[in-house]
């Protein structure tokens, strides 16, 4: 099948690299002149395990483009992955996903698929739908088709092959659009969840929230954990073999961060509160999500009451592993955090660069041992591999101060602390 | 083969009992309860529970099991000993330690063998197992040793016996090897897996998860409320959901809440347990609340659309805080008959088994019917609170057929909307479109 899709973010080119291996010609815009540059030349903007390869393997079946209109008219389906931020009050910024609609009306002239896989408010597949008509797209041009996606990052390719489903919303008298959908998948294994628009918009926050839930519950019981000398982390394995519970997302640090987490549980938010109803849970996940950074800096300050000048090493940009994404990332805002109470700051990072904004007033270590480098407290704020494994006897060498925050409860405080360190961690007895 | 003792035949007790007794040891189960006791030698189980009658008979008939009023009597070869007394919750929620309090005194007081090991199955707070300890040395009338282990429980009450033997993992929070493995010895022919922590961790367990339990409820209600006003269905939401393993299926069914003898109890000890270290538990508080508005919502969806609900019979389908057993602890049912009452309707409620128990909570304001077909025959409205088996198989013609108008509230999604709208039916449920056909 002939497929445009638009956006060329973790999304989209994942999207496009997968279409294309399985068999479709697949056409993805960009309006970002830059970005397609690169990929004509055969450079991944984004780091995703495996992508490169695939987009490379798969290069006579990808065409990498500025005009959307040119492939609009050429595809059969028209895949929308262009960014949905949340704007200064949490409300989901549709800019991106209007000017898709401008660029659609103006380009559609035989029977397309409009697929929406970016992340969008319940009831914007039905306004997309109005607005494709109301600017004079005839009705019997295209169907609209909400397909979510579940895709994480650092583990995009895998995630698209692997999915546990795939959720389809349609238009209740659309006949038309199933088959197709069956047929862009054919070759993946997940199952098809076929429910109404509102429903698979709906299906995509929940589960976020969801997951934000328990990171926040986790995060909340630590706090308590702290308070009674109870180890956290015996909490999550004693809880995390119920099968009704399971042992994933229960692990207690600084909370979650990213460019979905935190903007889906707003835009959800936002979304029942134009309905009038509180939203209660999601309002208590979001307030501790947001606490938890301080939690940390007291502890800090507990036992480093006076952080002036003094040098921090932070080790992790990223808001995870395995992915240079620092939207959202909980070890910038604990960077900015820092900042703002005169810590020198020296954060170190496999991939992830600070952002522009943050890189004025902190040090981008080239090397770990730069920022380590007579280092008053070190901070672990992203759990990268290679970090949970570090000669701490050699880390402890270099530094000048003995403490260590672990802001991801994933070292071990009985081995550090026989080395000489201070260990911070969060709810660990 | 150990020599057992077993304090508090509640759900808990006397299950633990009969299990224990099951897997080949000699088990004595003690209550204060003399009524309770004599039923109970004569092998029958004063509570529902499948499965439960038949094991008793069994066990007492090979010798195994024993019932007993005397602390004295119970206790005196024990080499271990459960407490499985209730921990009711005070006015402010927090745990009401008693009963855990006297059953120390009991143990202390008899006890006569060197190494007893003594087992909480009740669910406490963090530290009292400490107390116990404290609490069995301020007594103790002999000068022997004693170890206290906690061994919280996760059974469910309705499937209480195939839990004991199917359950995810068995819990020991012990102080010493010595005592942690002679309560991993014994459960070992339940062949479940064993997780062995310190005392403190064990106790946090048991909380965390049912608060963790009751947040996955409170969260797919507040989901619900919200597909609703959306004009979502909120089974496929949560269908889809349920099928990312980090989520799973369980426990996302929307409805009219939580109830029973635990996750009300559990969920306000540890908000209680927070504040006491002053930490406010906003996300759990949330949990509560979004709980004690969902067991109001069917009434308040029924007085959207009869505007008054004076004179009207009301049925309700369903009394117990869940199917297969006959706990009214907490149930939905007792605040749903109050709110209707006030509304100044009549109503004339069916369970296949809670009736007796549900007349302590709700008393004589409201009229107790031995079948289904009884509680609709005339009704202005029909409410679903506990999903039976047989009320979930209910042919929705029953409905049309017997009730005034067919108008239905369903707390518990139990039709498949596609089927309703077969029927002539006006219907109503959590977080999914209403259908007036
Ligand atoms: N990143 C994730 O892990 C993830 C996972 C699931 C869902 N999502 C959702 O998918 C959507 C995309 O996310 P992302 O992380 O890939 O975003 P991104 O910001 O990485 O990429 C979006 C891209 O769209 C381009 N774009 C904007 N307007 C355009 C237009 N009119 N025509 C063509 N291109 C245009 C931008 O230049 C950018 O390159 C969002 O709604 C997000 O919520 C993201
Ligand atoms: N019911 C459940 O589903 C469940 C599940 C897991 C954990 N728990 C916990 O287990 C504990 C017991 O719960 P339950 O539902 O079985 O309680 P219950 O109220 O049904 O039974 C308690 C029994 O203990 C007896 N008792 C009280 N003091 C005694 C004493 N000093 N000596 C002997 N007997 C005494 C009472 O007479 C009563 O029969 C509670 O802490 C509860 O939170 C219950």
């Amino acid at each position: 099948m002939n497929i445009c899709v638009l956006g060329a973010g973790y999304v989209g080119l994942t999207t496009t690299a997968v279409l294309a291996e399985l068999g479709h010609d697949v056409i993805c815009i960009d309006k970002d002149p830059d970005k397609i540059n690169q990929l004509r030349q055969n450079h991944v903007p984004i780091y995703e395990p495996g992508l490169a390869e695939l987009i490379k393997n798969n290069s006579n079946r990808i065409t990498f483009c500025t005009d959307s209109q040119k492939g609009i008219i050429k595809s059969d389906a028209i895949i929308i992955a262009v960014g949905t931020p949340t704007d200064q009050d949490g409300k989901p910024d549709l800019t991106y996903v209007l000017s898709v609609i401008e660029e659609l009306s103006a380009s559609i002239f035989s029977y397309k698929t409009i697929i929406t896989k970016s992340t969008v408010p319940p009831g914007t597949n039905e306004m997309i739908e109005q607005l494709l008509i109301k600017k004079g797209v005839k009705r019997e041009y295209f169907d609209i088709v909400s397909n979510p996606e579940f895709l994480r990052e650092g583990s995009a390719v895998y995630d698209m092959f692997h999915s546990d489903k795939t959720v389809i919303g349609l238009k209740k008298h659309d006949l038309r659009s199933l088959p197709i959908m069956r047929e862009i998948y054919n070759g993946l294994e997940a199952p098809f969840i076929v429910t109404s628009l509102t429903g698979a918009e709906l299906i995509k926050y929940a589960n976020n929230a969801f997951l934000a839930t328990k990171i926040s519950f986790i995060n909340e019981m630590s706090r308590i954990c702290d308070a009674y000398g109870v180890d956290i982390e015996e909490i999550s394995k004693g809880i995390g073999t119920d099968p009704r519970i399971g042992s994933q997302f229960l692990q207690a640090g600084l909370g979650y961060g990213g460019s979905c987490f935190p903007k889906d549980l707003q835009a959800l938010y936002y979304a029942a509160v134009s309905k009038n109803v509180t939203a209660q849970i999601l309002q208590a996940v979001q307030k501790v999500n947001e606490t938890q950074i301080d939690l940390y800096l007291k502890k800090l300050q507990s036992v480093m009451p006076d952080l002036r000048d003094k040098k921090i090493a932070v080790l992790g940009i990223s808001f995870k592993p395995n992915t240079d994404d620092t939207r959202y990332s909980r070890a910038v805002a604990l960077i900015e955090k820092l900042i703002s109470q005169g810590c020198r700051l020296s954060a170190f990072d496999p991939i992830a660069r600070l952002p522009e904004h943050v890189l004025e007033k902190a040090n981008q270590a080239e090397t770990l041992e730069e920022s380590i480098d007579q280092a008053d407290c070190l901070i672990l704020a992203t759990e990268w591999e290679d970090f949970i494994h570090l000669d701490w006897k050699h880390v402890k060498e270099k530094m000048k101060g003995n403490i260590i925050v672990d802001g991801r409860n994933c070292l071990e405080p009985e081995k550090l602390k026989a080395l000489g360190f201070q260990y911070i961690g969060v709810g660990r007895g | 083969m150990k020599i057992i003792a077993v304090v508090g035949t509640g759900y808990v007790g006397l299950v633990t009992g009969v299990c224990l007794a099951d897997i080949g040891h000699r088990v004595t189960c003690v209550d204060i309860d003399e009524r309770k006791v004599e039923t109970m030698k004569q092998g029958v189980s004063p509570i529902y529970e499948p499965g439960l009658d038949d094991l008793m008979k069994k066990n007492i008939e090979n010798g195994r099991l024993a019932f007993t009023t005397s602390h004295q009597e119970a206790f005196a070869d024990a080499e271990v000993i459960y407490i499985a007394v209730g921990t009711p919750q005070q006015e402010d929620g927090s745990a009401n330690l008693q009963f855990i309090e006297q059953a120390a005194k009991d143990i202390a007081e008899n006890i006569m063998r060197d190494g007893v090991v003594v087992v909480t199955k009740s669910t406490v707070p963090v530290g009292t197992n400490d107390k116990v300890k404290r609490w069995i040395l301020e007594h103790l009338q002999h000068d022997v040793q004693f170890d206290v282990v906690s061994n919280p429980e996760f059974l469910r009450e309705g499937s209480a016996i195939y839990d004991t033997f199917h359950g995810d993992r068995i819990v020991i929070g012990a102080e010493n090897d010595r005592a942690a493995n002679i309560v991993e010895e014994l459960n070992k022919p339940f062949g479940i897996p064993i997780f062995k922590t310190d005392i403190r961790s064990a106790e946090m367990i048991k909380y965390a998860s049912n608060a963790f339990l009751a947040t996955k409820i409170s969260f797919i209600n507040e989901i619900a409320n919200i597909s609703e006003k959306l004009g979502a269905n909120i089974e496929d939401v949560a269908y889809g959901m349920g099928l990312d393993s980090r989520i799973g299926s369980q426990f996302l069914r929307a409805g009219i809440g939580y109830g029973g003898s635990c996750f009300p109890k559990d969920t306000k000890a540890l908000v209680q347990i927070a504040g006491d270290v002053e930490h406010k538990f906003d996300l759990l508080e949330a949990v509560i609340n979004v709980n004690n508005k969902q067991q109001a919502r069917l009434v308040e969806l029924a007085l959207n659309r009869f505007t008054s609900l004076r004179g009207k019979k009301a049925a309700m389908l369903g009394l117990a805080f869940k199917p297969n057993t006959d706990d009214m602890r907490e149930a939905a049912s007792i605040v749903m008959a109050e709110q209707l009452i006030k509304e100044g309707a009549t109503v004339v409620a069916y369970d296949p088994i809670a009736i007796e128990n549900a007349k302590k909570f709700i008393g004589d304001k409201i009229i107790y019917v031995e079948t289904i077909e009884s509680a609709l025959e005339q009704a202005d409205v029909a409410f679903i609170v506990t999903e039976w088996d047989q009320i979930k198989k209910l042919p929705l013609d029953t409905y049309a057929k017997l009730m005034k108008e067919p108008i239905v509230f369903d707390g518990r999604n139990c039709y498949d909307l596609e089927e309703v709208k077969k029927h002539s039916i006006e219907y109503y449920s959590i977080g999914r479109p209403g259908i007036k056909n």
